[in-house]
This record gives structure tokens, sequence and C-alpha cells, in this order.
């Protein structure tokens, strides 16, 4: 199968070897993977922060460079659901609103696209160590994820899995909202980990970039021993 | 606010309405069949246990009878026991069979307010009850126990297992046209007793209404 | 928290004590308040759990969620049809129905009435639409008593407060701070149990409703097919208010309507559930019209005043119109852990949390209030549970783009900043180079050295993130050039 890699900002300049280690998987189960050095972001700083001009414009582009029919995978859940739903951005006459809807069945989150598309065996992975699983909001809420990256952790020999209670609640990101009202943000974020701290786990996994990089700059902060790391991180081990 | 103010005012908001639904496009009627009714309780069949079972998980209190005398015999004991001096009952039918032997003082609680309002208990008959969800169901124009079921702090509801029904679709669709083809003035629906938790989510019942709800249900089917 | 108080009520907002533009600082406040934050994660958290249990009894919570809203939609559609059926209905019953076009309309005319009737002391049961008209300061005004009756609304009308939630109004309040108000308002003994208090408001609230002639209720919803309206609570205090009064009146949105008697079997499942995780509440009353002879209980008069007060704007508006579909369960406001955190008061408004959110801009305009719209993380909890689907995420983004577009000197900074941002983004070449200067940069900022740590307080953004998070420092190489690298 010929892929797409959409690997978004965050894990373009920011963690860059997660990029690589999903671009490692995908290679794995023999398909071959293009990267448009093109894209930049998908809009959604713009988009969420209520500048729907710039999103536009920031969408059109990717658009563009996502031109094609093979599949695109995204390390990233909110990143792929902004990407899904690129046709709310255009009124239904505009030409890039049809586009945008030709994208949408294109795009795939990685855990779901392993799992779903390419049965993706993690037992391989060495990985060793106790986790838990962040369900970010967009991907269990605007894509429905939410047993593919429990089922490949399953897989995975060293890994023992622990459920927090509020899995699905969110980590206080939101964007903007994490600059401009910082205090509320970090609130959030600590009513997760306030629990997770107590679950005894040496990780907080996601694939979400961003919802990572709010949670491991927190606990960086509260001088954890808990990391946050990405799917892709684990599996490639 | 006058005569013409009021009809100025029906006019502004109407108007705002109508203009507002210039160019919205009526969508369909609302699909006939409602679904999403309850998950089909192991009871279903027996509706008198499901009723029990529901109200008791709310906090009322449910004693089974086999008949008209057991009722009797039961609230003679429950007053004895609980030196009730002063009682309230209503025209309910059920209610003169079950109270004509009391060894306590009974008057008519729609009669008399000020009564009513210090007693220590009042006893009143129901329209029907919904097993569905352990309701009591109290039809004004049928019985006069809108305030005998509210002010005392015990209220006692003699019902009859043929009263019961289903659900709340079905104790809907019976008052809807009770009252000679419409609703009566007041439908009461009553699950379990009076109860607040606006205070830090503490349970305390009887805040305005009755603390204690007990229900005589008459069931020689279920004995 | 500061405690809003209720004299600040300003005029000529359509909402009552609206502070909406102040989210800001009453969030921070919010946050430094222990004790409040506490009762808010254990209130929250109950009923959310009890919201869960109860919707497992339903054999298909998703088709009744669709079928609730199918008839909301229906009802929206063709409100005027379905008010002038209604008008028509209850008036064949003897029921009295005016319309009030604002908020003060609204009160003026419960003023006049008590008036008319010579009543000095006005009983309400809680109703969300009287905070929103600001019915209690209206009547006072005109030297009239309204006392609230349910406990949470008299303990906030006691403590000269407003609301901080649409179910349970004083959910901020502690068993402590209540005992030590009614010690102070009432005289009681000094730190009373949460029987006591309660066993307390009983016996005073009685002789308030043996002496109004007057009861003021909400409405939940409204049947147009035969003019009632039902009223749903647990303490028995709405019962209280529409029968021992000689006159009652309910107020309703125009919103609160559904088209036929049978509709009420969807809603009856559906809100107490998502509301207090009950599969009914204690009790339901159903009115339709006064008492009839032979009955000797009940109201002589009973009056319905509708109330617009910028409804008829959001229906108007195809994007944001669903808002009118909200049947008040507050089952959003359980589930935000925006509201979690910072709880009610801290929207200034009497309709809190995310519906709050999302209404209050609506009725308020953007303007009243700018940071509601932003109060949110848009997570999309809040739409998991609403038991009629609105997509409040949807709204919220929606107002935000509103206030960008209608407020330009807004933000100015984040304008900028958007309008660089998109202008990159759409030039690769220039994206690329001008994120490869800016990591070194960056990658200082992120240090821990003094001069780092300076850096990054002389920049806002860079302050706001690393004043509690560390600062994610970028890679040297980028995803981009490390690819570029492999393949060349």
């Amino acid at each position: 199968m010929h892929l797409s890699l959409f690997v978004t900002c965050v894990i373009d300049q920011l963690c860059p070897k997660v990029g690589e280690a999903t671009l490692t998987l995908l290679e794995q189960t023999g398909c071959t993977v293009d990267f448009n050095p093109r894209q930049t972001c998908c809009g959604q700083p713009a988009c969420n922060a209520g500048y729907e001009n710039e999103a536009q414009q920031v969408a059109r582009h990717t658009l563009d460079v996502l031109e094609g029919d093979n599949p695109i995978v995204v390390p990233s859940g909110s990143c792929a659901a902004q990407l899904k739903h690129y046709d709310q951005l255009f009124p239904a006459d505009d030409p890039d609103h049809e586009r945008a809807l030709a994208l949408a069945p294109r795009i795939h989150e990685l855990s779901e696209f392993l799992v779903d598309h390419l049965q993706y065996d993690a037992s391989r992975s060495g990985f060793k160590g106790i986790l838990t699983w962040h369900d970010a909001c967009h991907s269990l809420r605007e894509l429905g994820i939410k047993n593919q990256p429990r089922q490949l952790l399953a897989q995975v020999p060293g890994v023992e899995l622990i459920e927090a209670s509020e899995c699905e609640t969110c980590c206080g990101f939101g964007g903007t909202f994490a600059i401009k009202l910082p205090d509320l943000s970090v609130a959030m974020t600590d009513r997760k980990l306030d629990e997770i701290e107590t679950l005894g786990v040496d990780g907080i996994v996601s694939t979400d970039a961003s919802c990572l990089m709010q949670l491991g700059s927190r606990l960086a902060n509260r001088g954890s021993k808990i990391r946050a790391l990405h799917l892709a991180e684990i599996l490639t081990q | 606010m006058n005569h013409e103010a009021a009809n100025k005012a029906r006019a502004t908001v109407m108007d705002s309405i109508k203009q507002a639904l210039r160019n919205v496009r009526a969508t369909q009627s609302a699909p006939p069949q409602i679904p999403g009714r309850p998950k089909p309780m192991d009871s279903v069949k027996d509706l008198t246990h499901a009723f029990r079972t529901r109200l008791e998980s709310v906090g009322g209190q449910v004693h089974l009878v086999p008949d008209a005398c057991g009722a009797r015999n039961l609230l003679r004991t429950l007053v004895e026991e609980n030196d009730w001096q002063e009682i309230a009952v209503t025209d309910g039918p059920l209610v003169a069979q079950a109270t004509d032997e009391l060894d306590a003082t009974t008057f008519e609680g729609s009669k008399d307010l000020d009564r009513l309002a210090c007693c220590s208990m009042g006893i009143t008959g129901v329209q029907h009850a919904i097993a569905e969800t352990g309701t009591l169901v109290l039809f004004s124009h049928a019985e006069a126990h809108r305030l005998t079921s509210l002010l005392p702090p015990v209220h006692i509801a003699l019902v009859d297992q043929s009263q019961i029904v289903l659900d709340l679709g079905e104790a809907l669709s019976i008052a809807h046209k009770v009252d000679g083809g419409e609703p009566p003035p007041l439908v009461t629906f009553i699950t379990g007793p009076s109860r607040t938790a606006d205070i830090e989510l503490t349970m305390v019942t009887g805040v305005h209404g009755p603390r204690e709800l007990i229900v005589i249900l008459i069931a020689p089917d279920s004995l | 928290m500061s405690s809003p108080n209720r004299r600040t009520s300003q005029h000529n907002a359509p909402i009552a004590h609206l502070k909406a533009n102040d989210f800001k600082n009453a969030s921070q406040a919010a946050l430094q308040d222990a004790p409040l934050r506490r009762a808010l994660s254990r209130a929250t958290d109950t009923f959310k759990q009890r919201r869960l249990g109860a919707l497992e009894e339903v054999d298909d919570w998703e088709a009744l969620r669709t079928h609730g809203r199918a008839i909301k939609d229906e009802t929206l559609s063709r409100l005027d049809h379905h008010l002038l059926r209604f008008v028509d209905q209850a008036t064949a019953r003897g029921t009295q129905v005016h319309f009030a076009a604002t908020r003060e309309e609204a009160c003026t005319w419960i003023a006049d009435l008590a008036e008319r009737l010579d009543v000095k002391t006005v009983v309400k049961s809680k109703s969300m639409t009287t905070e929103e008209i600001g019915l209690n300061a209206a009547l006072e005004e005109r030297d009239l008593h309204p006392v609230e009756t349910d406990l949470g609304e008299w303990i906030i009308q006691l403590a000269d407060e407003t609301p901080s939630h649409i179910i349970v109004p004083a959910i901020h309040k502690s068993r402590e701070s209540v005992a030590k108000l009614f010690e102070e308002r009432l005289g009681a003994e000094p730190d009373l149990d949460a029987i006591r208090l309660t066993q307390l408001a009983r016996e005073i609230l009685r002789g308030s409703y043996l002496e109004a002639e007057l009861g003021v209720s909400g409405i939940n919803f409204a049947i147009a097919e035969t003019g009632s309206f039902l009223v749903l609570e647990n303490e028995g205090n709405a019962r209280l208010t529409t029968s021992l009064p000689r006159v009652h009146v309910a107020i309703m949105g125009i919103e609160k309507l559904l088209p036929r008697w049978a509709d009420l079997e969807t809603f009856l499942r559906l809100l107490p559930r998502s509301g207090t995780g009950q599969h009914l509440t204690s009790y339901q009353s159903i009115f339709t019209g006064p008492k009839r002879n032979p009955e000797d209980e009940g109201p002589e008069e009973v009056h319905v005043l509708i109330l617009d007060n910028g409804r008829s704007k959001i229906l108007d508006d195809d994007v944001t119109r669903e808002t009118l579909a909200c049947i008040r369960c507050g089952a959003c406001l359980n589930a935000c852990p925006v509201y979690a955190q910072v709880g009610g008061h801290a929207y200034g408004s009497v309709y809190p949390g995310p519906i709050g959110a999302i209404l209050t801009p609506q009725l308020a305009g953007s303007k009243e209030a700018v940071p509601l719209p932003g109060a949110s993380s848009l997570c999309g909890a809040c739409r998991d549970v609403c038991p009629v689907k609105i997509d409040i995420p949807r709204i919220l983004l929606h107002q935000r783009n509103e206030v960008t577009r209608k407020l330009p000197m807004h933000a100015p900074f984040e304008r900028l900043a958007m309008k660089a941002f998109a202008r990159m983004a759409c030039a690769p070449g220039l994206w690329h180079r001008s994120l490869a200067l800016a990591r070194p940069f960056l990658r200082f900022a992120a240090g821990s050295s003094l001069p780092s740590r300076a850096l990054r307080c002389m920049i806002p953004p860079l302050a706001a993130w690393s004043k509690k998070r560390s600062l994610p420092g970028p890679a040297r190489h980028s995803f981009r050039q490390r690819y570029q690298r492999k393949n060349s």
C-alpha cells in the first residue's frame, strides 16, 4: 500500500523522532510512505481561536499539498480531526468544500490505521513498563478512537496497561486556551495528573502530540518521573 | 400592564418569531414511535414487583396486603406504633374503607387547611401507579388529595394492584383524556418522599413535602 | 471566591447580574479557592457517576436522544404555530396567557399583577428564567417580598448571591458556610448539620407558603396540544408554591414548548437522568388550568407568561438555533472540565458552564460576554452528555469567529500573530526557514539558565506557558530536515 504521511507541525519541530518512529512503523508493514515537504500545519490554531479566514487559507494550502487518492496517516488525533473536517470551513458552494469532502475519507489517525487497516502486530515491541492511555479529546470524540491503541498496547509483551478513571478527561491544552487561560489550563492538567501519579505508572501514552506536550511539560515542572510518550515511540522500541 | 400593552407584547414577540422563521424550512414531524423505553425488567410481567422495587429504591416504603381488611389492620398498627393523633384523609374510595376503625381523629384534609398544616399524617388513594418508575399518579378531578399528599410529614397512599400500569407512556396516555376527554387541572406524579441534596449533596428527606412515603398495596395476586 | 452581589444588577443588560466579561479574573479567583474546588469536584463527579448509572437502565439512550432532538427541531421549525396553539388551548382551559418581549416587561408584568392582587409576599419555586430576568430585585424595588422556596435558592437568597449551577444553585457553598449563614441571618444555633438546616428551612418556609397569595414557578415543558405545562422537582416546594397561593404565575421562554402531550414521555426519561441521575425526580406536576368545580384545592387563577428576551433572535440564526433545544438539565456543567475547576460564578451569568457559554452571548450580545466562547478547551464532553445533542463546541467555535469578526480591536496581537501564521503556513519555504531560525532561539529560551528564564518572561505567550509548565525546546533539526537528509 502506498501512503502519505502528514507529520504535523508539533512533531516536525518538537519531536521529529516521533515522526521517524511513525515512518518506521508504517514501512515495517511493507507500505511505501511519501512525505511532501511542502506541508506545514493543518491550521487548527487559527481555526480554534476564531480566525476563520486564516484557517481557510491554511486549509487550502494543505488541500493542495495532500492532493491524490492514497491514504494519509497522521500521528496526531486532533490534527487528523482538523483535516477530516475541513469541509466545515467552507460554504457548500465553495469548490474547496468538495475537495475537503474528498480528502476526509483518506485521513487516518495512526493507531486507527495500524489496527483497522494494517492489522499491525505490536508484539515485536521490546518496550517494558507500566503505562496508562490518555484518550485525546479529538481522537475519542471526533474520530471515535478508543479500542485501537489499547489493543496495540495489550500486544506488547513488556507493557502493563493501567486505566485511569479520568482517561477521557481533557488534558487542559485546547490550543490558544493553554496560553490565554494558563492557570486554568494547568489546573485541568493537574486533575488528570493527580490521579495518574497514584497509579504507579512509568508513562502516559497518547497519539496526540499537543496533549503530550501539555502533559509532558507539566509533569517536568512537577518534577515527576512519569513520562509523556507517543504510541509510535512505544511500538518501535 | 394594561390590556393594550399586553396585546402589543404578544404582537411583538409573535412577529419576531415569524420573522425569524421566514427562512426555516419546517422539519418533518417527529417519528411517531417513541424509542428508548427502559430495558425489559426481569419482573416486567409482575408489575407489582417492579413497582415495589422501583419505589423502594428511592426510599419509598411498600407494604403488601391481601385485601381491604389487611389494609385496615396494617393502618391501625402503623397508627398505634407511631402514635399518630390527627390524621388527614381524602374522599377516595379505598380511604374510607381503610380508615373506618382507626384509633385516631380523622378529618378531610382539603376542607381544613389549618388542621392539615399541623396534623401527623395524611392518607390518600391514587388513580394509578407506574411499574417502570415506582410512581404514584394522582388526578386532581378524581380525589381531593392535592394538599393531603403534600403537607403532612407522612403520606400514606392506598393502592390497588389493578391500578398499576406498565410505564410512563401508558400513564400519560390515560391522563391525557381522563377528565371528560381532557387532562385534569392537575396531574401529579409522586416517586418517593420529598428530598433535597442542596447542602453538600447530603440527601435529606422531608424538606418541604412528606419525609416518609408509605404505600399500602392491596395485592391479592402477589401473596 | 468573590460572591457576586445581587444589588449590582445591570439594569440594561438582557440578563440580570451579568458580569461575563470578567471571566478571566473571576476564574483566577475561583482557582485560588480550595474549598470551592473541593466542593465542585465532589459534586460534578457524583452527578457524572449517577448519570451513567441512570443511563444503563435505558434500552437505547442514543435513540432516545435522537427522538428528543427531533421533537425539539420540529417544535422550533414551527414555533409560531405551536405557540399560538398553546395560547388557544391554554385559554380554552382557563389559563391566562401573556407575553413579554424583554426582561423589564416580564418583571413589570409580574409586579403589576402582585400590586393588583394586593399581595406582599410572593413565593417562588426554582426557575432559571426568573433568575435571567432578575425578578427578585425587580419585585423588591416595588416593595414586594419575594421568597425563594427551593432550599438551594433560598440559601442563595439569604446570602445575597447568585446561583452557580442550573440544578444545584448552592453547589459552591459548604455545609459550614450555610450553618454560619443561618446562624447570622436567622438566629439559628451554631454549626447545625444538613438535616437540622433543612428542617429549619421547612419550618420557616411553611409560614411563607401559607401567607403568600401569589406563587411563581418556572416551566420545564409546555404542551401545545392541551395548553398544559409541567414542572419537575424533588423537594415539593413547587407543589406548595402552585397549590397554596390563590394565584399561580408560571414563566417560560418561548422555546419550552412541545407539540404533543405524548412527547412528555421522551423528555421525562431524558431530563431527570441527565440532570440528577434519577430515573424520575420525586415530583412532576402537570398543570392544565385553574381548579375546576367541584375541586376545593388549587389556585383560582393560573397565568402563563411567555418570555422572548432575545430568543427569537437565536431562532433566526441557522448555526446557533439548536441552542434553543436546551432543556436545562445541567449535564454539560457536570461534564465540563472547565466548570469543574472554576464553578458557575466565574462565568458571570445565570447560565454558566458550556450551555451558558453559548447562550449568554446570544441573549446578551457577544460584546457583553467576549471571553465566554473562549472559556472552553473544546474537548466536546458537553456534546457527549447533552440529552438533545446540542453541538456546543461547534457553536463555541462559531462564536469565536464572531468575536474576531465583530470586534476588530479585540486581541490585536493575537490577530497579527494569526495573520502571520497563516501567511507563513501557506508558504512552505518561508515557514521552514523561519522556524529553522526560531529553533535555536526557542531552544535557548527553554533552558534553565537565568538569561533563558529572563527571556521567557519577556515574551508573553512563552511566559504564560512556562509559569507552571516547562517549555519544550524544539529539536535541533526538524523532521523535514532529517527526512530530506536521509533521502537525499
